[in-house]
C-alpha cells in the first residue's frame, strides 16, 4: 500500500521535474529545482532524479559549483542507453568541447578519472560511433576527440587551405593565379567580385568564406602583383559604391632581375667566406667558371 | 669610413688605373684613416721620393685630400692625408658622367669634361691645348667656342675650381678620439655603424673645409665672363651672384683684369664636380621611377620641375627640390618638348595624383601649401626598397619575399601571424625566417614571460630593419664588384700569352704598311681563345657597370 503511494508520489515528481526542465532548456540548478518542488519530499525527488538519470532522460552537469539538470532528448537518450556512468561523464566533457575537440590529458583533468578508465570510455564511445578522433594540424601526434556528427573547427583542420594533414599549396597556388588573372582582366575589382568569380568558375567545391578570399588577395598584395585602393565612386569606380576596398593590378611589381643577382656573387651562398686568396676566391670560383663558359 | 669592401674595391680601382705602388699608398690611407707623410712611409715601406710621387698622382686625381689641424687659428704639426673613397669609386662611373654631359651640352662639352676626368686637374690653358690637339686643329681655331662651352659648364656646376690643398681644420673636442678607435676594431656591430657615421662626418668636415666658398667655387674666369649663352645659365649665374661678397670680388677683379686673366687661365686648376654629375644621375633615376610607376606625363612634370630647380640644389643628397609655384611648374613643363601639348588640367591632375598620401612624390610647401616640391628622398627610398625586394625574391624565392615585405610593412610579428598572413605553412615559415635571419635580412626579438626564457613562454617577434639591410646589401655589392674586377684581372692574366700575340699582330699590321712585315698569324684555336676572352671581358665589364648603378642607388643617391 505504502509502496504504491510512494510510487505514485515518485511518478508525479518525475513528471514535475521533466516539466520544469522542459521550461528551462539551458538547464536548471539543484537549488532552483528544490525551490520549485517544495511540496515534494526530498527522498521522492532524489529517487525520481535517479530513475530519470538511469533512463538517460535527464542529464546532470556542473556549472561552476552548482549541479544542473537538463532534459535529454529522446534520440540522445536512446543512443546513450546502457552506457556506464564513467562513459557518460567522458561523453559530456567531449560534448562540451564542441568542434574544437578535446585532448585525453584535458579529459583527465576535467573528469578526475584515471587514464585507463578514460581510455576504456573512449573505446566504448568510439565503438558506438558516438565520438571520433581528429588529427590536430598544429601537432601531428596530438589527437583530439569530438562528437561524431561535428565538423572539426578551423583551429583543428587549419582551415580551407589544408587538405587532410597537409597544406594544400597546389590549391592555394591555383586559386591565387586565377584571382590574379581575374584582376588583370577586369582592372578594378572588389572582394565580392572575386568571390563571385571563384564560386562561378567551379574551381573548388570547398565552401570558401569572404575571409578566405581576403587572405588570397592580401597575399597577392604582399607579392606586389596587385594593390589596394579605396573606391571614390567616380571615374573608373562608377559601378562601385564609394569607400569600398578595391584591388587593381600593381603599378610597382617586384623586379624580376637585379644587377646584383645577375652576377654569381649575388646568389652565392658563401660570399661572406670569399677572400682574394682564400679557399674560396673569385679566381677559383666554380660559379664564375660556370657563368663565363661560352 | 666606408664599408670594408668599398675600401677593397677602391684599392682595386687604384691598382688598375695607377699601378701597384700608388695602390700601396692608397691602401694605407684607406685602411688606416688619416695619416702623416712619415706614417705612410713607414707603413708602405717606400722611400720618400717614390711616396711623394704616388701622393701627387692621387692628389692630381682627387683621390686624397691633405689638411692640417689648427688650434686657435695657428696650424701645428705636419700635413695629414685622408683618402676620399667616394671619389675613387666615382672612377668607375666616368663613362656615365660623360653620357650625361654629352646629353646636356653636346660633344664639345663632353671632350672638355673627358679631358678633366682623364687628367684629374688642369688649367684652362692646358685643357684647351689638349682639346685642340685631339681635334687636330690649332688652339686659335677652337679657343673661342671651347671657352664658351667651358663657361657654360662652370655655370652649370659641372666644373669647379679645385679645393685648397691643405686647409686648416679647427680641432674638435677630445671626446672624438675614443670613438675612432672603435671603428678600427669592431666590424658589424651597432657601435661600428655609429663609428662609421662619426668618421664619415669627419671626412665631410675636411672636404668642406677644403672646398672654396660656393661663389668662388663656380666663379667663371674673368676672361670668359662675357660669354652668356642660354637664358638658363644667366639665371643660375644670377642666383650665385646674389651674395654681396661676390660683387666686391668682381669689382676687385676688374681693377687688374689683365693679370687676373692670365692667372685664371694659366694657374687656376679646374676639375670635374662629381657632385653635380651624381645629382644628374640621381634626377634621371627619379624621373625614370615616376615614369614607370605612373605614366610618361607624370615623368615629364617631374623632369621639368627638377630641371627648373637644379641649380638651386646644394647638398649632395637633397631631400626635396627647391619650391616652385604652380605657374612655375606649368611654364617649366611647357618648355619641354614632351610637355608642350599638355593642358593645364592634365598638369593639375597629375600633380594632384602625385601629392596623394599613398604616393607622396610631390608635397606642398610654404604657407597655405602654394608651393610644390619634389620629394626626391621618398622616390629614392621607394626605388631602394624595390631593389632590395627584388634581391630577396631572386635569392630566396617568392614566399620569402612575401614574408620580407609583410614584415617591412607591419613591423613586429610572431611566426604564427606571419604564417597566417603570408599563407605559408607554419613549419616552412620557420625555415624561411631562419634563412633570412642568417643572412641578416630580418631580425628576431625575444620577449620572455618567464625569467628562465623557456621557449614555450616566450614571444618571438620578427622584424625588418630596412636601413640595416640596405647597409649590408651595399657591402655585399661592393664585395661582388670587387670580385668581378678581380676575376677580370685574373682572366686577362691567364690569357696574357694570346693577348701579347694579338698585340704583336696589330703592330705588324700597322707596320706592314711600311713594308717590313713580320709574320704573326693566329691558329684557329687561338682565334677561339681571343673570341672567348673578349666575351668574358665584355660580360664582366658590363656587369660591373650595371652593379655600380645599384651601388649608386644605395650609397650616393
Amino acid at each position: 500500500m505504502e509502496d504504491s503511494s510512494s510510487r505514485a508520489l515518485i511518478a508525479t515528481a518525475l513528471n514535475r521535474i521533466l516539466d520544469i526542465c522542459r521550461g528551462t532548456p539551458e538547464g536548471v540548478s539543484n537549488i532552483a529545482l528544490g525551490e520549485q518542488m517544495q511540496d515534494v519530499s526530498l527522498t521522492a525527488r532524489a529517487q525520481a532524479i535517479n530513475i530519470l538519470l538511469q533512463k538517460h532522460q535527464l542529464q546532470v552537469f556542473k556549472h561552476g559549483d552548482t549541479l544542473m539538470y537538463k532534459e535529454q532528448s529522446r534520440e540522445e537518450a536512446g543512443r546513450l542507453k546502457g552506457l556506464q556512468p564513467e562513459d557518460l561523464l567522458v561523453y559530456q566533457v567531449i560534448q562540451a568541447a564542441k568542434n574544437d575537440g578535446i585532448w585525453t590529458r584535458d579529459m583527465k583533468r576535467e573528469t578526475n578519472l584515471q587514464q585507463p578508465q578514460i581510455a576504456k570510455a573512449i573505446k566504448n564511445l568510439e565503438a558506438r560511433k558516438l565520438i571520433k578522433a581528429v588529427q590536430c594540424i598544429n601537432n601531428k601526434t596530438k589527437k583530439v576527440y569530438m562528437l561524431a556528427e561535428l565538423k572539426p573547427s578551423e583551429k583543428i583542420t587549419g582551415g580551407a587551405w589544408y587538405s587532410g594533414q597537409e597544406f594544400d599549396a597546389e590549391f592555394v597556388n591555383v586559386l591565387k593565379e586565377q584571382c590574379l588573372q581575374y584582376v588583370l582582366k577586369e582592372g578594378i575589382v572588389t572582394l565580392e567580385h572575386v568571390a563571385n568569380f571563384v564560386r562561378k568558375s567551379g574551381l573548388t567545391k570547398e565552401e570558401l568564406h569572404t575571409r578566405n578570399f581576403k587572405q588570397i588577395m592580401d597575399m597577392l598584395v604582399l607579392d606586389a602583383e596587385i594593390e589596394e585602393i579605396i573606391s571614390t565612386g567616380t571615374g573608373a569606380f562608377t559601378s562601385i559604391p564609394p569607400d569600398t576596398l578595391c584591388f587593381r593590378p600593381s603599378s610597382n611589381r617586384i623586379p624580376e632581375t637585379s644587377a646584383f643577382t645577375n652576377v654569381p656573387c649575388g646568389l652565392c651562398p658563401v660570399l661572406h667566406q670569399c677572400t682574394d686568396d682564400g679557399l674560396i676566391s673569385p679566381k677559383t670560383c666554380i660559379y664564375f667558371q660556370e657563368w663565363l663558359k661560352f | 669610413m666606408a664599408s670594408p669592401h668599398a675600401r677593397k674595391l677602391a684599392c682595386q680601382i687604384v691598382r688598375n688605373q695607377f699601378g701597384e705602388l700608388v695602390e700601396k699608398v692608397c691602401h694605407c690611407l684607406v685602411s688606416k684613416g688619416q695619416l702623416f707623410l712619415s706614417e705612410i712611409s713607414r707603413l708602405s715601406e717606400m722611400n720618400l721620393s717614390q711616396l711623394r710621387n704616388c701622393l701627387l698622382v692621387l692628389m692630381q686625381h682627387n683621390c686624397i685630400q691633405g689638411f692640417k689641424l689648427a688650434n686657435e687659428g695657428a696650424s701645428f704639426g705636419p700635413t695629414r692625408y685622408i683618402a676620399i673613397v667616394d671619389h675613387i669609386l666615382h672612377r668607375i662611373r666616368f663613362p656615365k658622367f660623360l653620357v650625361g654631359v654629352c646629353e646636356d651640352f653636346g660633344q664639345e662639352a663632353e671632350a672638355l669634361v673627358e679631358g678633366l676626368l682623364e687628367h684629374g686637374r688642369l688649367t684652362l690653358e692646358q685643357l684647351i691645348q689638349r682639346c685642340a690637339a685631339q681635334a687636330g686643329k690649332t688652339e686659335a681655331e677652337v679657343e673661342t667656342t671651347l671657352k664658351e662651352t667651358f663657361a657654360s659648364l662652370v655655370r652649370a656646376h659641372y666644373i669647379e675650381r679645385c679645393p685648397a690643398p691643405e686647409p686648416l681644420l679647427t680641432l674638435k673636442s677630445q671626446d672624438e678620439q675614443p670613438k675612432k678607435k672603435v671603428s678600427r676594431t669592431a666590424s658589424r656591430s651597432r657601435a661600428a655603424i655609429l663609428a662609421k657615421i662619426v668618421a664619415e662626418t669627419e671626412e665631410h668636415r675636411i672636404l668642406s673645409a677644403a672646398a672654396p666658398m660656393e661663389a668662388e667655387r663656380f666663379r667663371v674666369p674673368a676672361s670668359l665672363a662675357g660669354f652668356s649663352t642660354s637664358s638658363r645659365d644667366v639665371e643660375s649665374a644670377d642666383i650665385i651672384d646674389d651674395s654681396a661678397g661676390k660683387k666686391r670680388k668682381r669689382d676687385a677683379l676688374e681693377m687688374d683684369s689683365n693679370t687676373m686673366n692670365a692667372v685664371d687661365e694659366k694657374e687656376v686648376l679646374w676639375r670635374v664636380n662629381y657632385e653635380e654629375c651624381i645629382r644628374r644621375l640621381r634626377h634621371k633615376l627619379c624621373i625614370a621611377q615616376v615614369r614607370s610607376r605612373l605614366d610618361v606625363g607624370a615623368g615629364t612634370i617631374i623632369a621639368a620641375m627638377l630641371e627648373a630647380t637644379r641649380s638651386l640644389e646644394t647638398k649632395s643628397k637633397q631631400k626635396v627640390s627647391a619650391p616652385l609655384f604652380m605657374d612655375g611648374i606649368t611654364q617649366a613643363v611647357r618648355n619641354t618638348p614632351e610637355g608642350r601639348t599638355m593642358t593645364m588640367e592634365r598638369i593639375r591632375g597629375a600633380l594632384q595624383q602625385m601629392t596623394s598620401e599613398s604616393l607622396g612624390f610631390i608635397s606642398r610647401a610654404g604657407e597655405g601649401g602654394s608651393f610644390f616640391v619634389v620629394n626626391l628622398q621618398r622616390i629614392i627610398e621607394l626605388a631602394q626598397r624595390s631593389e632590395v625586394e627584388g634581391i630577396v625574391l631572386q635569392r630566396y624565392g617568392r614566399e620569402s619575399c612575401r614574408i620580407f615585405r609583410l614584415l617591412s610593412m607591419k613591423g613586429h610579428l610572431e611566426q604564427k601571424q606571419i604564417s597566417d598572413r603570408a599563407l605559408v605553412p607554419l613549419k616552412e615559415t620557420w625555415e624561411l625566417l631562419f634563412k633570412l635571419l642568417k643572412e641578416e635580412f630580418v631580425e628576431l626579438q625575444e620577449i620572455s614571460k618567464a625569467p628562465d626564457h623557456a621557449p614555450s613562454k616566450t614571444f618571438y617577434l620578427w622584424r625588418v630593419n630596412l636601413q640595416g639591410v640596405l647597409l649590408h646589401v651595399l657591402d655585399d655589392m661592393y664585395h661582388a664588384a670587387a670580385n668581378l674586377g678581380q676575376r677580370l684581372a685574373h682572366e686577362l692574366d691567364q690569357e696574357q700569352e694570346i693577348l701579347g700575340l694579338l698585340k704583336q699582330l696589330h703592330q705588324s699590321k700597322s707596320s706592314g704598311a711600311d713594308g717590313k712585315a713580320t709574320h704573326v698569324t693566329l691558329t684557329q684555336a687561338q682565334h677561339e681563345q681571343v673570341k672567348r676572352i673578349r666575351r668574358v671581358a665584355t660580360v664582366l665589364e658590363n656587369s660591373i657597370l650595371k652593379l655600380d648603378d645599384a651601388i649608386m642607388l644605395f650609397h650616393d643617391f
